[in-house]
């Protein structure tokens, strides 16, 4: 098992759908901890602290707990400690410079963004968008208003598909309601198996107020630029919850990353 | 079109020890030195297409095509610009509705605003700009946007049909169908 590997907490779901799938609300570091303890305990090695824990799941039959000396905790504000997204990652090695990709940025593009896709064949289309949908609220608006502010909001492609949508932490701040309907847009829009990104706070009590800008530092982390000093509480929506309310879309894929954040890679449903 | 603006800049000012030594050369050669970008100041208003084989600094309003094949176009921080642009580079630091299509790069900068889509081989937007529409660096895009060659020398007119994406009623812009319709010679503005 690689250092990478290690560094994350991982929750594979199986992709023939067979295997088994920990919901990742239900562990909290504290579980973690004590897990590890066990694990130390049964095979006599020392216990690292608890705080620099991970927990590895790659299959139903497969469990390791690893540590990390070199895991820092994110800070509560201000550039968080970048962190590895292997998802992310695998998302961003599909753009290359022989296939058309086209990309859907829903918050502003960023800097790191833009060299990524340098020389390759992608379109990206920024929605910059997410302080405005983190703000509809379904409660003063009818399903069919709120649908169009959304439809409005997020624009298509033209005569072309989207075949990422980079949601970054935009989920967490959308009801649940409402993320049906955002996601039955984003389903429009895209191309049959295209994909959307998304991360999920589910170790954190709270969350910052408004969505966060993420950028990319160097090949393969990923840099949240919290400048918000207000906080609200985090849903800890869970895997559950995204498979219930995004509609048009499926999870395929989710990991626990080391900053307590959920990553998940959705795919719209085939026609 | 800045660097060439503060390239003047300097050779008068003698600020820039990098240039000094071409001072003299420039003096026994004035045909070749670069002209100074024209400007349209902050009080003009233009209503319609524009075109020109010199940079340009755009402070004030412009409203319809802008068609700079081999130059560069600035719109300045109190520029407001309604209407398609093709240069060879672009740099915004005002307002902007409409497409840019930069041969060379497109540049926004952090006072930036642009509502509008980017076909270009480099773009760059600086922290701090807003930003909303498509930015296409695909090569083949760019090529056809461009000529086949992909060369600014041989930029007629971008194929704006074939690479603007559909838009919401809220961003449909009028003056982008000028230029995508519009195959006659690109006429000079108007002042307004």
């Amino acid at each position: 098992m690689s250092d990478e590997q290690r560094r994350v907490a991982l929750f594979q779901a199986q992709p023939e759908g067979l295997g088994l799938f920990l919901r990742p609300a239900a562990l909290s570091f504290a579980h973690v901890a004590g897990l590890h303890h066990t694990h130390s305990a049964l095979l006599g090695v020392k216990t690292a602290p608890a705080g620099c824990i991970g927990l590895v799941l790659a299959g139903p039959s497969m469990m390791t707990l690893v540590s990390s000396a070199s895991f820092k905790q994110s800070t509560s504000h201000g550039c968080d400690e970048p962190f590895s997204s292997p998802l992310f990652r695998e998302v961003a090695a599909q753009f290359d410079d022989t296939t058309r990709h086209v990309i859907l940025e829903l918050g502003s593009a960023s800097s790191g963004i833009l060299a990524l896709l340098q020389g390759k064949r992608c379109r990206l289309l920024v929605a910059n968008a997410a302080h405005t949908l983190s703000a509809l609220n379904e409660e003063s608006q009818d399903a069919e208003s709120l649908s169009q502010v959304v439809s409005t909001l997020i624009f298509d492609a033209g005569t072309e598909k989207v075949d990422t949508v980079l949601c970054w932490d935009l989920l967490n701040y959308l009801s649940l309601p409402l993320m049906k309907i955002f996601t039955s847009r984003l389903a429009t829009i895209m191309a049959p198996g295209g994909r959307v990104h998304a991360y999920i706070h589910s170790a954190d009590a709270t969350m910052p107020q408004y969505p966060q800008r993420y950028s990319l530092q160097g090949d393969d982390h990923v840099l949240r630029i919290n400048r918000d000093p207000d906080v609200r509480k985090t849903p800890r929506y869970s895997f559950g919850d995204l498979e219930k309310h995004a509609v048009g879309l499926h999870v395929d894929r989710s990991m626990l990353l080391r900053n307590g954040i959920q990553e998940y890679l959705l795919r719209a449903k085939q026609e | 079109m800045f660097d060439r603006n503060k390239r003047d800049t300097n050779d008068e000012n003698g600020a820039s020890p990098a240039f000094e030594a071409r001072e003299p050369i420039e003096k026994h050669k004035p045909q070749t030195r670069a002209r100074e970008a024209a400007v349209i100041g902050p009080s003009i208003q233009i209503n319609g297409d524009l075109s020109g084989e010199e940079d340009l600094i755009i402070q004030g309003k412009v409203n319809g095509t802008i068609q700079l094949s081999e130059k560069s176009l600035t719109v300045g921080k109190q520029g407001q610009v309604d209407a398609n642009v093709l240069a060879y580079s672009v740099i915004v630091e005002g307002k902007v509705n409409g497409d840019l299509y930069g041969s060379e790069r497109v540049s926004i900068r952090k006072t930036g605003n642009v509502h509008g889509n980017i076909v270009s081989p480099k773009v760059s937007l600086e922290e701090g700009c807003s930003f909303k529409g498509s930015i296409d660096m695909d090569q083949e895009v760019i090529n056809k946007a461009f000529g086949k060659s992909g060369m600014p020398s041989s930029v007629s007119k971008p194929e704006l049909s074939t690479t603007k994406p559909k838009t919401t009623e809220a961003d449909k812009q009028p003056k982008s169908e000028k230029l995508a319709t519009g195959s006659d010679a690109v006429k000079s503005g108007s002042t307004g």
